[in-house]
């Protein structure tokens, strides 16, 4: 393996982003085409300068039937017969893993310029009537049959209380502090800011999780323009490199696995130490001046913390209780809100987050703006599934 | 060579009615008298396979399952019209039989699978014989059948030698068409007609000629019998019965602490579960020359009696039979109707909402679901459940020998999930270390998982997941242990 490869030879040239929400006027096709126009225009090019595309999206069907299962459909939506197109699909990190073998492609010396379009349509059903249904319907028919997406962090959630003493007031404050920033962010899906009352009063979803501990379902598009580093300058003004993207996968059974902590995502440390030593860095809480990190559950950014080195195990509640996280602090975390209030449409979500990077890194992220005057370096962190399947990326200003 | 009880253990379910709040839901002010205690009701993920693996384990604790070459099912409310209970049974049980048969539609059912398990062993065409009884009967609500009648199971190991801890005796049986209670193949709930008529001409008479043929052909001394287990519809007619009895010393010396009265104010009336779960709480009392009289009635009648060995000593150490009857939790009774599907309510789900099964994959995988076989990495000594072809922690393939898990263990992390529709939310998802070593995520039954914390003592039991394509799926769910 050759952590090198990938080194400052892909830029990002421009990104688009819908508003996040319940799109209900929007097609899955609409939002997908608003994002890829709006990076396009970003970026300042035409569309037939794409030589390539990849669709990150997780299931056209959690929201009844849709296109998308396969890559043609970005060849449909721009009418671009011929492009080569991929589908991924890696559970909630299939949008980084979609930049991911984008970028791969060309650093490869494939093409000059590729497409990534991160998509997902949730809220086209009754709200209770997706995810669960998924639960419900698919899966083994016995074997831990029931349990949910906020069951599966809600197990942790347990877990890191009674070891570390982590309390629902900690995780209540993570979804305090997304909710401030998410207010103060466009194209958020909620745009209101909460109490820790409100948070630590909500109804019980999986129990120690409440509602304010669980991103909702969403609807949204997010797309990025890669072009070849050394092509970025003649092609536009603004942009911003890819220092490393690397992925970690580790077994999808680990409520199964008698060697498991349930304290912490293995995939995640994987991912992020094979990250970091891509970029040469050793102490993150230095070297990173924002992250976005995946808070697809409260404690899930909790443990990221602690998963992603910012701080020692265990002491991840301290982090968020400290305020080191908020847009004030040390290392600013979501500073968009995060898949707790800017949503999380799932195939979409790796891309958005490098979207929010990507204005954070270029000072065009208004009153969500952190101070980048570290490195100019920007973290992205996209977890999948049961913690199985992770992918952290660094970007930095050129 | 001796022939008769080797083990024996008793299963009453997790939830209880009071008597009285449906006396009052259904102004029963007429049989007030009778409407004291509570009533046991199954779970909705249980019926009367799942409760006779229960008392079935119970009874097995201590022993080899392998040993066991015979299986019976008694119950007149099997889950299955067409399909054998007692196979799955069988299974779950993780014995290695080649005969099982289910024993149904007679109130008689239960002692009469005891009968039949005795005469497989008379006959060597067994050596050791899992007899299961459980009953979950069917009155419509609103009856007084509905207030009296109980969920539960019993289950008997029969075998020969020494390790007899009851020796049968003797037998008497008698068959009669007398109208009792009756439900025809399609009929929902039980039928009854003159009770009085019914009681004198059937109960009465029948039990009282089964007992007096008994006590002839036995030749035993009525005062020598220390306890009766036998049948009866209610407590008012069980104590005109005790009166009126030739064994009316042994129910004098049982006195309301007896087993039946105690049964029908904890539990209720057993069906055919009901002598047998009552010879059950006799045995566990009984000490070694007791003779033991269990009777058991319903188109007919069936008397045995036995001896107690001095076996009774060396019975293997398990879990109290009046564990079943302490551990509970009170259930409103419109649950308790829904349950059975006495009471509309909302689906859960939408209608076409149904969970994904797989034929290839319930057979592929029916060690792992039903015998709750793990298995072990025999490089790393890792656990899995359920089977993997390679093991995850040390890369070693198809190298693994097979552990039969024994379904215990502690709680490594549990949620409740109030997201996930059930008939009592929230339903736990918990994460459990079992005792040999292997960690299992599996749903809660029974209880609020909210009652759970970290490191409690947990155990498995066969529940009913859900009924894809109308078919009962049925593993291992986890409740706080029973004790």
């Amino acid at each position: 393996m050759n952590p090198n490869a990938l080194r400052d030879k892909v830029a990002i040239i421009g990104m688009g982003c819908t508003q996040f929400g319940a799109l209900q006027d929007k097609s899955f096709a609409e939002q997908g085409l608003e994002a890829v126009n709006e990076a396009l225009a970003d970026a300042g090019i035409e569309k037939d300068r794409i030589e390539a595309a990849w669709l990150g999206t997780f299931d056209p069907n959690v929201g009844g039937s849709f296109p998308g299962y396969a890559g043609d459909f970005v060849a449909d939506i721009l009418g671009m017969p011929g492009l080569p197109v991929t589908r991924v699909t890696n559970y909630c990190a299939t949008g980084m893993d979609a930049m991911r073998n984008a970028a791969i492609s060309v650093a490869a010396g494939l093409y000059d310029v590729v497409l990534v379009l991160g998509n997902e349509k949730m809220r086209d059903v009754a709200s209770r009537d997706s995810l669960i249904r998924q639960v419900v319907t698919t899966g083994h028919p016995l074997v831990q049959k029931g349990l949910s997406a906020p069951g599966l962090f809600g197990l942790m959630a347990r877990r890191h209380m009674a070891e570390f003493g982590t309390t629902r007031e900690d995780l209540a404050r993570v979804a305090v502090k997304n909710h401030y920033n998410g207010a103060r962010h466009p194209k958020a899906m909620f745009q209101k800011e909460i109490s820790l009352e409100t948070a630590l009063n909500a109804p019980m979803i999986s129990e120690p999780l409440g509602l304010y501990d669980c991103c909702p379902t969403s609807d949204g598009a997010a797309a990025a323009i890669l072009c070849r580093a050394d092509l970025a300058a003649e092609l536009t003004d603004a942009y911003i490199l890819i220092e490393a993207i690397e992925m970690a996968t580790v077994t999808g059974g680990r409520y199964g696995r008698r060697n498991e902590s349930l304290i912490g995502f293995e995939a995640t440390q994987l991912a992020a130490k094979r990250a970091y030593a891509a970029a040469g860095i050793e102490e993150p809480i230095r070297a990173i001046d924002v992250a976005e990190v995946h808070d697809c559950f409260t404690i899930t950014e909790i443990l990221n913390y602690e998963d992603l080195g910012f701080v020692p195990k265990g002491q991840g509640a301290a982090f968020i209780r400290e305020g080191r996280s908020s847009l004030e602090g040390d290392l600013p975390v979501n500073p968009s809100g995060g898949l707790k209030c800017f949503g999380h449409p799932i195939g979409a979500s790796g891309v958005r987050m490098t979207y929010v990077i990507y204005e954070q890194l270029l000072g065009r992220a208004g009153n969500t703006q952190a101070p980048v005057n570290k490195n100019g370096r920007g973290l992205v962190h996209n977890l999948g599934g049961p913690g199985s399947v992770c992918v952290v990326g660094l970007y930095h200003r050129p | 060579m001796t022939i008769g009880i080797v083990d024996f253990g008793m299963y009453i379910p997790h939830y209880r009615v009071s008597r009285a709040e449906i006396g009052e839901a259904w102004k029963l002010e007429q049989a007030k008298p009778l409407l004291i205690g509570e009533r046991a009701v199954a779970g909705y993920d249980e019926d009367s396979l799942t409760m006779a693996v229960e008392a079935a384990w119970h009874a097995l604790e201590g022993h080899d399952p392998a040993a066991v070459d015979g299986l019976l099912f008694a119950s007149t409310t099997p889950p299955f019209a067409e399909k054998s209970s007692a196979a799955v049974i069988a299974a779950a049980c993780d014995t290695a039989v080649s005969r099982t048969l289910d024993i149904t539609t007679s109130l008689r059912a239960g002692t009469a699978a005891l009968g039949l398990g005795l005469d497989m062993l008379r006959a060597h065409s067994a050596e050791q014989v899992l007899v299961t009884i459980a009953d979950m009967r069917r009155p419509e609500p609103g009856t007084l059948l509905d207030a009296i009648s109980g969920d539960g199971a019993a289950a008997f190991l029969l075998g020969r030698g020494e390790n007899v801890l009851a020796e049968l005796v003797g037998a008497f049986h008698l068959s009669d068409p007398v109208i009792d209670t009756w439900r025809r193949s399609d009929d929902r709930y039980l039928q009854t007609d003159d009770e009085a008529f019914t009681n004198q001409v059937g109960y009465f008479s029948l039990v009282q000629q089964a007992v007096k043929g008994l006590l002839a052909e036995t030749a035993v001394d009525p005062a020598r019998v220390k306890g009766v287990a036998i049948y009866a519809p209610d407590g008012r007619a069980y104590m005109k019965m005790a009166k009126k009895s030739p064994l009316g010393m042994a129910f004098m010396q049982m006195g309301m602490e007896g087993p039946a009265p105690y049964l029908l104010m904890h539990a209720g009336n057993l069906g055919a579960a009901f002598a047998p779960a009552q010879l059950a709480l006799l045995l566990e009392k009984a000490s070694p020359d007791d003779y033991l009289v269990l009777v058991g009635y319903g188109d007919g009648a069936d008397a045995y009696l036995f001896r107690v060995t001095e076996a009774i000593k060396g019975r293997p150490e398990k879990r109290p039979l009046s564990a079943w009857i302490n551990t509970k939790s009170q259930l409103p009774y419109n649950l308790a109707l829904y349950f059975r599907e006495n009471l509309r309510q909302k689906p859960l789900f939408p209608p076409d909402v149904d969970p994904w099964t797989s034929l290839p994959l319930l057979h592929r995988e029916r060690n792992e679901l039903l015998r709750f076989h793990a298995q072990k990495c025999n490089n790393c000594g890792a656990l899995w459940w359920p089977h993997r072809p390679n093991c995850y922690d040390c890369g070693e393939q198809h190298n693994f020998s097979t552990v039969r898990l024994s379904r215990r263990g502690t709680v490594a992390s549990f949620v409740a999930e109030w997201a996930i529709p059930t008939p009592v939310p929230p339903v736990g998802m918990i994460t459990v270390d079992t005792a040999e070593g292997a960690r299992i995520t599996n749903p809660s039954t029974d209880g609020d998982p909210r009652q759970l914390t970290v490191g409690d003592e947990v155990e498995f039991a066969l529940r009913i997941f859900h009924t894809a394509r109308k078919l009962p799926h049925y593993s291992w769910k986890v409740r706080k242990l029973r004790v």
